[in-house]
């Protein structure tokens, strides 16, 4: 019981660390990105099509 | 003495007749080349946009549009460019048209959408419909076309959103655990959300992108061909052969034929007007007006660069002057697209992430700076 405890603290503490934090933010903001600006997903791809093709550098076909 | 004068003649007289016979030199002509002129002026042309206008005149000796002179010209786009793609990547560095054809009036005119930013290269090829009517020669033109200025003003809206994304991100992260923040238990919740959220992108951006791009019976990298035909009374016969599956980056060849039904005979000089549309905004990507050959034909080969399906229809006015109508025959191209590569998707998304991550620093060290954490 106690080492759950302790074990669930550290998680907590390395979870909450600025370094794991900055990780999952960027993480994150990068698939997000992806996801609008590069992913072939078909209902993303068509809503921001003509987005893509007026963003520089953006590679659309 | 006298010797000596003779000598000094004759070096006279003949520093005289060569500097005489370069003066006659530099009148005579410039060599033929080619003068090239669009609508509307290239510096106005905008990628994937309209199409332009190509007036390519032929010209001789002393720059008069040559009469009878068979062109060949290759359309070549800009090389790739990795570090800063276009719309197109598969398209960068090839062919986009390949076109022999007859100048008419002494001129060659075509329309063609230009999807690329970058400096083409128009490579022409002149040679004399009768053997010895002039030295047949070939240019290569460079034909530069800017960026689209609309991507410009974008990519600073771009970059301020991710900057101040990130800068709200570092704003959060360097407020530490402080409890009038928010509680552990809000943040740890944020956290699982954050971790949830990346595996579900993460599982639909494999899967879109291990999905094929088109489902179509054809094999791939072969090249289909049909043929379609379209009579009209016994005037004319048309058909029109050639590519129907086509590849982004590949040039898909075209061939229309004109013969007389009656006799089967071919049509020479049959003037043709070819045009390409899009079939997905209706958009013409490519028209020429051509005339048959011998042989009553015409070949031609264009790329379809923009993955859609098109329609390539090709008109000819049949010999008799009581035919009112023009005989029309045409023929759908299916075109098989790839995704940009990965490469070149990821080094845009580096960028991105470069601007979200000085975001970060810069919000980070903000809020340490005004606010130091107490707790640490």
């Amino acid at each position: 019981m106690a080492s759950a405890t302790r074990l669930w603290q550290r998680t907590q503490q390395l979870t909450l660390s600025v370094p794991v934090q900055l990780g999952l933010f960027m993480g994150l903001s990068g698939l997000v990105i992806w996801t609008l600006y590069f992913s072939p997903y078909p209902p993303v791809h068509n809503a921001l099509h003509h987005i893509r093709h007026t963003t520089p550098g953006v590679a659309c076909h | 003495m006298k010797r000596l004068d003779y000598a000094s003649l004759i070096l006279v007289a003949c520093a005289t007749v060569l500097l005489v016979s370069l003066g006659l030199s530099s009148s005579v002509a410039s060599p033929p080349g080619l003068s090239v002129y669009t609508e509307p002026p290239l510096d106005q042309v905008t990628p994937f946009a309209e199409a332009v206008e190509f007036e390519i005149v032929p010209q001789g000796q002393d720059g008069q549009a040559l009469a009878n002179a068979q062109v060949h010209l290759q359309l070549h786009t800009p090389a790739k460019t990795p570090w800063f793609s276009t719309d197109f990547p598969w398209v960068e560095g090839t062919t986009l048209l390949d076109l022999e054809t007859t100048a008419v009036q002494g001129k060659v005119v075509f329309d063609q959408v230009m999807p690329l930013r970058g400096t083409y290269q128009l490579e022409v090829d002149v040679t004399p419909t009768t053997l010895g009517l002039f030295e047949p020669f070939q240019q290569t033109l460079p034909l530069r076309i800017h960026e689209n200025s609309i991507k410009y003003r974008n990519g600073v809206v771009l970059l301020l959103v991710l900057l101040g994304v990130g800068a709200l991100g570092g704003w959060v992260i360097a407020g530490g655990r402080r409890e009038v923040d928010a509680p552990d238990s809000v943040r740890l919740l944020l956290s699982g959300g954050c971790g949830v959220a990346i595996a579900a992108l993460l599982t639909v951006n494999l899967t879109a992108e291990n999905a094929p791009a088109h489902q179509h019976d054809h094999p791939a990298h072969s090249h289909v061909a049909a043929t379609t035909e379209a009579l009209k009374g016994s005037q004319a016969g048309l058909t029109l052969s050639g590519d129907t599956y086509a590849f982004v980056g590949q040039l898909a060849t075209q061939t229309v034929t004109a013969t007389n039904p009656q006799t089967g005979q071919p049509l020479v000089n049959a003037p043709l007007t070819i045009r390409t549309v899009s079939l997905e905004d209706d958009e013409l990507i490519f028209q020429h007006r051509a005339k048959t050959d011998a042989q009553g034909q015409f070949t031609w080969r264009e790329q379809f660069f923009d993955a859609t399906t098109h329609q390539v229809m090709v008109e000819v006015q049949p010999p008799s002057a009581t035919m009112a109508q023009p005989l029309t025959v045409s023929q759908r191209v299916e075109v098989e697209g790839k995704q940009p590569p990965l490469l070149v998707r990821f080094i845009t998304l580096s960028y991105m992430l470069i601007v979200v991550g000085l975001g970060v620093a810069v919000g980070f060290q903000t809020r340490r700076f005004v606010s130091p954490d107490p707790t640490a």
